[in-house]
């Protein structure tokens, strides 16, 4: 079944939801809609890179960021939430030259909505949650990012409340650059674990940076 | 990883289920989720733990020189040494 096809189901049957969930007095109607605007209003992949850009520039909060990525996150006002049923945490893995972070949730589809936006849907396909797990370096390869064969993969399956975010490798050729600037840099892909962060010498600063 | 497939859903991968891993963090105490959509229910609390596991022992030569990392409660976990 193609991706529209799933999608106009689900479509449907949360739409049927939602109708019964009214008639039945649960929701208020048009109750849900201005909470999941608000929430996706505010979630977006800048979060996730202001978040890379300002450890790129302060040691300190990059080990914080590492070592609770959630107080962090909430401390620049984009607390993880929310869930479905109790707390999510966030955890951030650090790319470095030895080690390279991919995410992927097997079980379902979790993501870090807050920090990285609404998911691609090659995040929720089969082929990705099954396929990265098995061959982590072909699929990334599929996606353009050929790593050296001595650079570790290290694959991390949300299959809990825990919501992982990478922390991208700080290009070449960006000494000097602002936060925001550094910020423009990096793309979703990147905080997903299917990409680097390319320096800027290599492409220009997106118009509108810095 | 215990190796007993359970008749209930209990976040565990199938992928990993019987595979030998290491613990290598904790994720505090969460209650156990069971089950799927509408019919999940929520257990008493247990520690959730971070096990990584050699990409290449669970899926072969595609996985060489990769790990493989999920956080699971403690009850599906069973001690191997």
């Amino acid at each position: 079944m193609s991706a529209d096809a799933t999608n106009e189901r689900i479509n449907r049957r949360v739409a049927v939801l939602e109708r019964l969930l009214e008639e039945k007095g649960v929701l208020q109607p048009g109750e849900l809609d201005p909470v999941i605007e608000n929430f996706i209003a505010r979630a977006m992949p800048l979060n996730g890179a202001r978040l890379v850009a300002r450890a790129w520039v302060d040691d300190d909060v990059r080990r914080a960021l590492l070592a609770d990525a959630g107080a962090v996150a909430a401390s620049m006002g984009m607390p993880v939430g929310p869930a479905g049923h109790g707390e999510v945490d966030l955890r951030v893995v650090e790319n470095t030259d030895e080690v390279h972070n991919v995410i992927v949730c097997t079980l379902c589809s979790c993501y870090p909505l807050r920090l990285l936006g609404t998911p691609p849907s090659w995040y929720k396909t089969a082929a990705y949650r099954s396929r990265v797990v098995r061959d982590p370096r072909g699929v990334l390869a599929e996606f353009g990012l050929h790593l050296p064969d001595d650079r570790r993969i290290t694959v991390w399956d949300s299959t809990s409340h825990v919501r992982y975010m990478v922390l991208p490798r700080r290009p070449e050729g960006t000494d000097g650059m602002s936060e925001d600037q550094l910020a423009a840099l990096v793309r979703r892909d990147a905080l997903i674990g299917v990409a680097e962060v390319p320096s800027p010498a290599d492409r220009p600063v997106p118009s509108g940076a810095g | 990883m215990s190796s007993v497939d359970p008749d209930e859903f209990r976040r565990v991968p199938g992928y990993l289920r019987g595979q030998v891993g290491v613990v290598v963090g904790e994720c505090g105490n969460k209650p156990l989720p069971v089950g799927h959509g509408a019919g999940e229910v929520f257990r008493e609390p247990e520690p959730v733990l971070t096990v990584r596991f050699d990409a290449e022992r669970v899926f072969g030569a595609t996985g060489a020189g990769s790990y493989l990392h999920a956080d699971l409660w403690l009850s599906n976990l069973e001690e191997v040494s």
